[in-house]
């Protein structure tokens, strides 16, 4: 694919491209992985603490009390999105703070205190979705691929 | 960290004074502590039936579904008198350890004994 | 007067009489902060809109302006301008308020330059008395128009620049005192088929590179003929990537007189990444700092060259390649008082 793309390149564009290549400053992989290990790791231990929480002091089990931790997560992730203090914390942590679920309450949150100047039907309603929207559709979608496939293998395979 | 281990792995043999006995209990208890795969064990029983709840040690997690079968069946096979169920749910544990010293205090009755239990299994019904 | 393809020559030498800048508090705590007219303590300039917001620090710079000159709003001939925003609805929405006849202009980042030639031109030949002109830009809503809502935490590379929350425009007209405007080039599109919209500096770095070289040619003259060339926003990238292309074209464009509006603009503690961007980038350092220095008299010849990267989020979205531009104009103090 990106040979292809290459090849519509005039030669001096080509030339351009890797001269600029050489002085464009790097983004620095190794140092980002480490801070997203750290930032997503942090964020997890918290999620861990909140859920241990849940089932010491009220009654979840193990299995019940996903539900609870999530929505206290998302509930942080909104204070902490709406003070302004997310995407500083998305700016030196990266994918650590963006894959867990509070990156994704920070998606959709964000969006809608964006538009609020357009309205709340239009605006905050119509835009919400718009990082977020991906993110279901094919999150929903590749559950289904997988659960048919599981339901083949099971109906026919005997597994 | 020493303590804490201790405390999950050391088992109370109960002397419930005031309610079922709970030898069966008891005895459950030690045969599946014996286990490599175990490192604590909480556990109460009625006239009919018999609850467990089992620790398991940080790396056996992945075959926690395997060992929680091994362990119902084993309890099975020893006492066919008592319908067995057997539980990993941290709750569960923490539920059946709080009913534990309440039955060596003495001061839960038969029917509590029941009515506890059957809050404890209600909420392992419970889903997500 | 044509020179070459594409230069002009204002021999008419029409002056820059007066000029507003406004900028946004980030900017106030730069290191320009003492140039600028009028600096705001928050964004949203109590407006319901950052679009609202953006429209009025427009109309509060053309206030400054006039304001300095001694004129009145119904004396202005044109106002020429443009901003970043869909449709360049804030400043359209400004020059309502102004009441002036109104050429609006496209030229991303590069919109200052494009505006203050045009306005040289139209003034040199005698199509105006008094033309307003400049450009602005507001962070908050350019993020939310070209990237991503303010508040989303996606981590910017290190390439990537900060718009710029200000606004400077410029007075011009055959007469009065100041810095006069002696000749413009005009930019042509130059593409290196450049993709990423977060390095736009490496992307613009062709352009005004062309644009420069055209210029000197055109109007024949040494690099060392200006005390100062000015990129508008090429950033540390940009501008690393302009000076090799120099020393590979055998131009002698000297480091010392050659310097960045992007990078002059905030202090080296502020979290910019690359550098400072933005159409009121440009326009705010020349119409705030720059012009300031001259009538100082720190500098007395500076060229001007404004970039601009003319991509949409539509066409980043349909893969295609960021074109861009640079216009030229050079600034220069003159003797006595035209009359």
């Amino acid at each position: 694919m990106s040979n292809k793309k290459k090849k519509k390149l005039t030669p001096v564009q080509q030339e351009y491209q890797a001269f600029q290549d050489q002085r464009e400053t790097k983004r620095p992989v190794f140092k980002n992985c480490m801070k997203a290990f750290l930032t997503g790791g942090i964020i997890c231990l918290i999620g861990q603490a909140i859920q241990t929480f849940y089932i010491y002091f009220f009654d979840f089990t193990d299995q019940t009390a996903g539900n609870p931790t999530v929505a206290t997560l998302i509930f942080i992730s909104m204070l902490f999105t709406g003070f302004g203090v997310y995407d500083r914390i998305a700016q030196f942590g990266g994918a650590g703070s963006a894959v867990p679920v509070t990156g994704f309450g920070n998606a959709v949150i964000s969006a809608a205190i964006e538009h609020r100047t357009e309205g709340f039907v239009l605006g905050v309603g119509g835009n919400m979705f718009k990082l977020a929207g991906s993110v279901i559709l094919f999150g929903v979608f590749s559950a289904f691929v997988i659960a048919t496939i599981k339901t083949i293998l099971i109906t026919w395979g005997g597994l | 960290m020493d303590s804490v281990k201790n405390q999950s792995t050391s088992i109370t043999n109960i002397n419930a004074k005031k309610s079922i006995n709970q030898t069966t209990a008891n005895q459950a208890k030690e045969l599946v502590i014996k286990r490599d795969d175990v490192t604590g064990v909480r556990g109460v029983n009625t006239n009919k039936e018999l609850l467990i709840a089992i620790m398991v040690p940080q790396m056996d997690r992945f075959q926690l579904k395997a060992i929680e079968k091994s362990v119902k069946e084993e309890l099975t096979k020893e006492y066919p008198d008592y319908k067995v169920q057997v539980s990993t749910d941290q709750k569960m544990f923490l539920e059946l350890d709080i009913l534990e010293r309440k039955l060596e205090k003495g001061k839960t009755g038969e029917k509590e004994l029941k009515k506890e239990l059957g809050n404890i299994k209600s909420l392992m019904k419970e889903e997500a | 007067m044509l020179t070459g393809h594409r230069t002009w020559i204002f021999d008419k030498k029409p002056v820059i009489i007066s000029t507003g800048t406004v900028v946004g508090p980030f900017e106030g705590k730069g290191n320009l902060a003492r140039d600028f007219d009028l600096i705001h303590g928050e964004i949203w300039l109590n407006q319901d809109s950052f679009e609202k917001a953006h429209q009025v620090m427009l109309e509060e710079a053309c206030q400054k302006a006039m304001e300095k000159a001694n004129l009145q709003k119904d004396q202005i001939q044109f106002f020429l301008g443009g901003d970043l925003i869909n449709q360049i609805t804030p400043t359209s929405f400004a020059t309502r308020t102004l009441g002036s006849p109104y050429l609006g202009l496209f030229g991303a980042c590069s919109t200052s330059m494009e505006g203050l030639a045009l306005s040289a031109f139209l003034v040199n030949y005698n199509g105006a008395k008094y033309i307003l002109t400049g450009a602005s830009s507001h962070n908050a809503a350019v993020e939310k128009q070209f990237r991503y809502p303010t508040e989303y935490g996606g981590q910017k590379p290190p390439t990537a620049q900060w718009t710029v929350t200000g606004t400077g425009v410029a007075l011009v007209s055959p007469m009065g005192k100041g810095p006069q405007v002696t000749s413009a080039t005009i930019g042509r599109i130059v593409d290196m088929g450049l993709t990423d919209p977060f390095n736009m500096g490496g992307a613009m770095a062709p352009a005004a590179v062309d644009t420069i070289e055209a210029h000197l040619k055109e109007r024949n003259v040494d690099p060392s003929y200006y005390d100062l060339i000015v990129t508008g926003d090429l950033g540390h990238i940009g501008r690393e990537v302009s000076l090799d292309l120099f020393k590979k074209h055998g131009t002698p464009i000297k480091e010392e007189n050659y310097q960045d509006c992007g990078l002059l603009i905030y202090r080296e503690g502020q979290p910019v990444l690359a550098g400072a961007s933005g159409a009121g980038c440009s326009a705010s350092v020349v119409y705030g700092h720059i012009l300031n220095r001259m009538k100082k008299g720190e500098l007395n010849r500076v060229l001007v060259v404004a970039t601009g990267a003319l991509l949409s989020p539509l066409s980043f979205q349909q893969k295609e390649s960021i074109p861009c531009i640079a216009h030229a104009v050079s600034i220069e103090n003159g003797g006595e008082e035209q009359v």
